[in-house]
């Protein structure tokens, strides 16, 4: 018996994953309920505007949302994450939210948080998800307003956080971490540690995965900065100091090496099924040829992705952060270079050759 | 005894998992793996019965002597009650 804090239920649900694509169950799914947001942050890959009345009128309904849901139980789904945009700006969120409860699920919630009022997080708390994960964007309101374009989201964002809390909710932090908050990781840091609660940062930036301009190359961190980054955690400098390149290349031999596609899927606003966010296809539609036939067209769609052939011939794989999903949405094509991943991992591989060097 | 309202015994890749159910998330949020006695014994509990019931199932179901069966069905009622998934019946 294994609680969502515990090393134990890591190392179940990830042996349960590996399972689930050996055997291709779509044991972990992502709902995108919208892809509208209050906040307007320049990084994002999903938003439109919160009042975009296109975009509001090709989001599914909820029976719509719960009859996948029911198909996709039925087909073995066990992990559903309901995120956005911002899943609160859908007035009928419980509506969708409270049926899932009781569908024998483990679900995750993300949010921004800001949205968040006090009859909300009790209504949540009679039926909590596993876990709620509430992304800072900053650790001060300056911050925060540079990087969602408003200021008055952090209060909101950290009452929204409290509020959970005091509804006994399972809370972890995000941050998303650009150039414009980098300096205040600390900060954040400290934040969630008053509260106890745990940090998730991430600092790989995608561009747009429906391909419309965005501003997600202009607000990540350089390769320089990355690595520095990893460097100042101790976590991640004893990942690199242990990792064997060969077993990592191996890892990564094929080229969708992840989860996706193979027991993972994600359902945009609209309905098309991929293997996960950062990829637009193969836009399988479930409502229209049912949930198990889409999730075949997703399988067999990721065992057709062709690798870079400057990737397969990369003697730097082991240290590159890139997957065919980010050569997509960077280049728009599966066999282009992710040239942002090449520069990290020559980076990596340079600061890691100075951590060896004797003396 | 019986095991609590509120959990949903799911089949998953060929794993035996249980699940809270919606408020029940409140007290207990996480999820269980069942082996097959395991199993075996929750779907007895899940309409409630009495230890020597449990030993029964295991000993026909599972060709293990009843000394065997006692002991795994003591150490998984203590896991349930450590866990409070018990109830006494009315």
């Amino acid at each position: 018996m294994s609680t969502p804090a515990s090393s134990e239920y890591r190392n179940l649900t990830a042996v349960l994953f590996q399972r689930a694509a050996g055997v291709g169950t779509p044991m972990g799914g992502t709902f995108e309920l919208t892809s509208r947001c209050n906040l307007a942050c320049r990084m994002c890959y999903i938003r439109h505007d919160a009042a975009d009345a296109t975009a509001r009128a090709g989001e599914l309904s909820v029976l719509q949302w719960l009859a996948l849901a029911e198909e996709a139980t039925a087909a073995g789904l066990l992990f559903l994450l309901l995120t956005g945009g911002e899943i609160f700006l859908r007035p009928d969120f419980l509506e969708i939210y409270m049926p899932l409860t009781g569908m024998g699920l483990n679900l995750i919630l993300y949010s921004n948080g800001t949205l968040v009022t006090p009859a909300l997080a009790r209504t949540l708390g009679t039926r909590p998800p596993s876990r709620m994960e509430v992304t800072l964007y900053g650790a001060t309101p300056e911050t925060y307003a540079t990087v969602t374009g408003h200021a008055d989201g952090f209060a909101r964002a950290l009452r929204g956080i409290d509020l959970l809390c005091e509804a006994g909710m399972t809370v972890a932090v995000k941050f998303t971490i650009t150039r414009d908050n980098v300096h205040e990781y600390d900060a954040i840091r400290e934040i969630a540690h008053a509260r106890g609660l745990p940090v998730k940062a991430g600092w790989l930036l995608t561009a747009r995965a429906d391909g419309a301009p965005g501003n997600a190359s202009q607000c990540r961190l350089s390769s320089a900065e990355v690595v520095a980054l990893e460097g100042a955690d101790a976590e991640a400098r004893e990942r690199w100091a242990t990792m064997d390149p060969a077993e990592a290349a191996a890892a990564c031999a094929e080229p969708m090496y992840c989860l996706a596609g193979k027991a993972t899927f994600v359902i945009n606003p609209h309905g098309a099924m991929n293997p996960c966010v950062d990829l637009p296809l193969p836009a399988a539609l479930p409502l229209e040829v049912g949930f198990p036939a889409a999730w075949e067209a997703v399988r067999s769609f990721v065992r057709t992705v062709p690798a870079t052939p400057e990737c397969v011939a990369c003697d730097l794989r082991a240290y590159c952060p890139t997957c065919p999903a980010r050569a997509y949405v960077e280049t728009r094509t599966f066999t282009g270079v992710d040239t942002y991943a090449c520069a990290i991992a020559r980076a990596r591989a340079a600061r890691l050759a100075d951590m060896q060097r004797p003396g | 005894m019986r095991i609590r309202d509120g959990f949903l015994l799911r089949d998953v890749s060929g794993a035996c998992i249980v699940v809270p159910l919606g408020e029940r998330v409140v007290d207990f949020n996480g999820l269980i793996t069942l082996n097959e006695t395991g199993r075996a014994l929750w779907e007895r509990l899940t309409t409630g019965c009495e230890l020597g019931e449990l030993v029964d199932t295991l000993v026909r179901d599972f060709a293990v002597t009843r000394g065997d069966a006692a002991r795994d069905v003591h150490a998984f009622m203590e896991d349930l009650r450590a866990k409070d998934l018990l109830v006494e019946c009315p």
